[in-house]
């Protein structure tokens, strides 16, 4: 298994040790389309997994997740954009930024469920008809600890798109600073 | 004390002793064709008779189906050659296979986007257990009897079909690909299952098969289009993987 992380992960899929799962083939990854489409999925698949399961929100091409030492394979940069590229396709990643492209969020769960899980925590914890700050938001054993920043604000976006809260700041570039929850 | 041997009575006598024995010969032999006959029609009877009584326990036990099997191979009966007759009939023996086949089919090409179409024995009897073993009236079946069902999918000519991938006789491989299989694609396909390594090269090929770079390549190329292997593209060169044969006992899912 790779090397990697605190915390620990073992849910490795079957093709973790299958050392075509790391090729990118001239354009592609396997030349052919269904087995490329397979091996895309589980890299997905396990990119989420992983990502859940060790409360990671963002990767980029230096992860060590994409080299395998056990089997001395690695993916190439364009074996890793090929992923990362649909990943976002299918609303699963997005760019950090998107002039370099080099890093993305991982969406393992989507926005819009990520908003109802906020939305149920503020309940819980008594937020509603009251401001939050995003620190709190974010840290004190919330569901959404350790979530980037950068993600929140685009949950409370949704959030707020249904009426259910008023995010304070963030205009004109400047940083979001709390949130009110509507009952 | 009559002399023996001289004289054309001597001859005379020898030949007629000759006929005689040749005729008790005959006799014998009728006899023994006609007592043989009868032993084993009346084999036959009670095999019948018996597989009549044990009918459920044949279609439940694997083991017990097993000696059933042989003890018909001895005398040249074939539970399963004919749709009609007393033994499909009897034991629905006919069904219960052709039943198991289809499965078996389903199973494989269920799977072939992962490996081609292509998987061990051993994987799909796993596999083809847990499904049954869902449903309450379907028994556990053997390696055995997926490859008496397979082999007797003739009708679907060469698109299904079992490849022997090692010594013992449970190292089978079961294909089922949509474009025929040629000799030369499950050479190479017997050849990776023999060698004990999930993987070959085009070099590995030519040096082992003693075949052209060219020929090699084709059969490369088809495996590929049919997603039967996975390409490794390393350093040292590709290496050509079967996930049918690296995934043998570990269920890739």
């Amino acid at each position: 298994m790779a090397t990697i992380a605190a915390v620990e992960f073992n849910s490795w899929p079957a093709h973790y040790n299958f050392p075509p799962f790391f090729t990118y083939f001239k354009n592609n990854l396997q030349p052919n389309r269904e087995t490329q489409a397979k091996q895309l999925s589980i890299w997905i698949q396990l990119i989420k997994d992983y990502a859940s399961k060790t409360r990671l929100f963002s990767i980029d091409h230096s992860h060590p997740i994409f080299t395998n030492t056990e089997i001395s394979r690695s993916l190439t940069q364009e074996g890793i954009s090929t992923i990362f590229d649909e990943m976002i396709r299918t609303s699963q990643g997005e760019y950090v930024d998107a002039s370099k492209k080099d890093r993305i969020f991982i969406w393992w769960q989507s926005k819009e469920v990520w908003a109802k899980v906020l939305m149920q925590s503020a309940e819980k914890g008594g937020l509603l008809n009251s401001v939050a700050t995003i620190y709190e938001l974010l840290n004190d054993h919330t569901p959404l600890e350790g979530m980037e920043e950068a993600m929140l604000v685009k949950v409370l976006k949704v959030l707020e798109a249904s009426g259910k809260c008023e995010v304070m700041g963030g205009a004109a570039g400047g940083s979001v600073e709390g949130v009110k929850f509507f009952m | 004390m009559r002399r023996r041997g001289v004289g054309v009575g001597a001859v005379k006598d020898l030949k007629a002793g000759q006929e005689k024995y040749k005729e008790k010969g005959n006799l014998l032999q009728e006899n023994l064709i006609d007592e043989l006959s009868r032993n084993l029609d009346q084999f036959k009877t009670k095999l019948e008779a018996f597989a009549a009584k044990h009918r459920s326990a044949i279609k439940k036990d694997a083991k017990f189906r097993e000696h059933f099997q042989d003890m018909c191979a001895t005398i040249g009966v074939d539970p399963l050659a004919s749709s009609k007759g007393f033994w499909s009939e009897m034991l629905g023996m006919g069904s219960f296979y052709y039943e198991i086949a289809v499965q078996a089919v389903e199973v494989v090409l269920s799977t072939s986007h992962l490996n081609g179409g292509v998987m061990s024995l051993g994987e799909l009897q796993n596999r083809l257990n847990k499904s049954r073993s869902k449903s309450l009236k379907q028994t556990e079946v053997s390696c055995e009897d997926i490859l008496r069902a397979i082999k007797s999918l003739n009708v679907l000519g060469k698109s299904c079909g079992v490849i022997a991938s090692g010594k013992s006789k449970s190292e089978y491989l079961i294909f089922c690909v949509p474009e025929e299989l040629s000799l030369d694609n499950t050479t190479v396909v017997q050849y990776a299952a023999q060698s004990g390594s999930p993987f070959v090269t085009v070099d590995s090929i030519c040096s082992n098969l003693g075949w052209t770079t060219q020929r090699a390549d084709s059969v490369i190329k088809t495996l590929i289009c049919e997603g039967i292997v996975w390409v490794d593209d390393t350093s040292r060169g590709r290496m050509y993987w079967f996930p049918s044969l690296f995934m043998a006992n570990k269920g890739f899912d």
